[in-house]
């Protein structure tokens, strides 16, 4: 008789579809080993499509419901999921999208996922601390060159060439045809940062300049360093309006020195 | 926790919760929904449980594999366990991993001296790090194996005794194994000791049926059929004093179905719990 471990081992073959190992050690009856085994793979996959489909609904309005089902194997086989939270099996799927539409026209829905997958991440994030507005106040003027703003824990950044949050709020639910229709793919890239306020996401465009400053807060660099990447892009733009706003919005919730 | 009947808790039930305040007994949580440090979720649950008692209920721990316990698992399980102080919390009696990878499903363990020995040393690793006692659920199972050296209801019985954790009882899953694979249901009730069984549950299944032949899957759809309300009657009196949760996690209705079918399910367990009376 098998012990524990070779009978999970051939389990989970079994559930890749290599019944042969595991079939032997299973009673019949009214049903066959491979029927019964069948039942579990089944679970496997439509546990997997449903999750997918509730975190990506946008991407299976996109693609259509019956061309997400047919990825989910695929999917399982690319990227078995690692953890015992179900909720985090679809996190390499907008990686898996790219990776199946990078050279087609539809590369887009890919970065959709993207945006759907982040935005998933920014209602979950971690709350984010309070902005000590007192400590920066009596901070000295000089003093702020060196300082490294922190980024609340909801913040994520999405770039695409495509026009990603309009197709993404145009399929999030069922809308009006002429709402697709109106859509144009060619209407030019976006490039966001979502956010959390409260139990909402936010989503802000970032235009180029400010999407360099916001990577190089992203990149933990100082202050000094996040005004000259703006200033590299846009060197009329005033990074006082920036930080501030990224503060009173919640984007920025700390700082420390450098 | 009240000797009462709960619902599962679901998302879409937040609001109407906090604002409509059913007559619910209880609420169960799916543990790994509560696994995220902010958001509308535990900030939910936060006010929730200050109207309901609440019990964590695991899917994912995977307390039967033979890979190692996941100590990213454990460590959110210790911290929303702490956080939000559940009447009980419990797993089930199955595996969902192997060599790494996991399955997101309640797979089926073999009823073997050796895997008993296996799941009382991992239930003692939880309850150790949890600190404090859990119930572990009898899972539905669409196979048995070659290798099955006991019954369900004996393997079952021998870890609540071997490893001091208690029994999460699913009447539901018992009628399903007891229609999947030919076992004696009254059998098995009268099999666990009285003390042991901590919390029941009751749900809906599915019958499939191929060219005459039926399976029963648990899908957790409507309420209990007649012939599972039955048995539940039968571990009423056996078990008294004991909570019963409905669960109702697949097309999920809308809160007022869900509490009233909660209230006809306690109005049989009051009928029938010794306690009760």
């Amino acid at each position: 008789m098998p012990t524990l471990a070779e009978l999970q081992a051939a389990f989970a073959r079994a559930l890749d579809g290599d019944t042969a190992g595991a079939a032997a050690w299973v009673e019949e009856g009214t049903f066959t080993a491979e029927e019964r085994l069948a039942v579990y793979r089944h679970n496997t996959e439509a546990g997997l499509l449903s999750l997918l489909s509730a975190a990506y609904p946008a991407v299976e309005r996109l693609v259509g419901s019956e061309y997400l089902a047919g990825l989910v194997e695929d999917y399982r086989a690319a990227h078995p999921s690692t953890s015992g939270n179900l909720h985090e099996a679809g996190v390499a799927f907008p990686g898996f999208l790219s990776a199946r539409l990078g050279d087609s026209p539809y590369a887009f829905v890919a970065d959709v996922a993207q945006l759907e997958w982040a935005y998933q991440e920014v209602l979950v994030a971690p709350d984010a601390a309070v902005f000590d507005v007192q400590g920066f106040a009596a901070l000295p003027v000089e003093a702020h060159d060196r300082l490294v703003f922190t980024l609340a824990p909801s913040v994520r950044r999405v770039a695409s060439s495509a026009p990603i949050e309009a197709l993404w709020e145009a399929h999030r639910e069922d809308v009006a045809p002429e709402v697709l229709e109106a859509l144009d793919l060619n209407a030019g890239g976006d490039c966001l940062v979502l956010y959390r306020v409260g139990a909402e996401a936010r989503i802000r465009h970032l235009d180029p300049a400010s999407d360099a400053f916001v990577q190089a807060l992203q990149a933990g660099q100082p202050l000094e360093a996040v005004v000259a990447a703006l200033a590299a892009v846009d060197p009329e733009r005033d990074p006082t309006a920036l930080l501030f706003e990224f503060i009173q919005n919640g984007v920025i919730d700390g700082f420390r020195a450098e | 926790m009240p000797v009462t009947t709960g619902i599962g808790l679901r998302a879409v039930h937040h609001d109407a919760l906090w604002e409509a305040r059913p007559p619910v007994g209880w609420l169960e949580a799916h543990s790994e929904n509560y696994f995220p440090l902010g958001g509308a979720q535990p900030a939910a649950l936060e006010r929730l449980r200050s109207i309901y008692p609440i019990a964590f209920h695991g899917v994912g721990l995977s307390l039967g594999a033979t890979d190692p316990l996941s100590e990213t698992h454990l460590a959110h399980l210790e911290r929303i366990v702490q956080r939000f102080e559940p009447s009980i919390v419990s797993e089930h009696l199955s595996f969902g991993s192997y060599a790494g990878t996991h399955y997101n499903d309640l797979l089926p363990l073999p009823y073997t001296e050796e895997c008993i020995a296996h799941l009382v040393a991992r239930i003692g690793a939880v309850q150790d790090r949890l600190r404090r006692r859990i119930l572990v659920e009898n899972a539905s199972c669409y196979l048995r194996y070659r290798a099955d050296e006991m019954s369900e209801a004996e393997f079952v019985r021998e870890i609540a005794r071997r490893a001091g954790c208690g029994i999460l009882l699913d009447i539901n899953n018992i009628y399903v194994n007891a229609r999947n694979h030919g076992l004696d249901a009254q059998a098995y009730l009268q099999a666990l000791p009285v003390d042991a069984v901590g919390e029941m549950h009751l749900a809906g299944h599915t019958v499939n049926t191929d060219a005459g032949r039926e399976i029963l899957i648990d899908t957790h759809i409507g309420p209990p059929c007649a012939e599972v309300l039955a048995l539940y009657v039968i571990a009423c009196a056996r078990f008294p004093g004991v909570p019963t949760l409905f669960e109702w996690d697949t097309d999920v209705p809308a809160l007022g179905e869900l509490v009233a079918v909660a209230a006809r399910i306690d109005r049989v367990r009051t009928q029938h719990d010794a306690h009760a009376r």
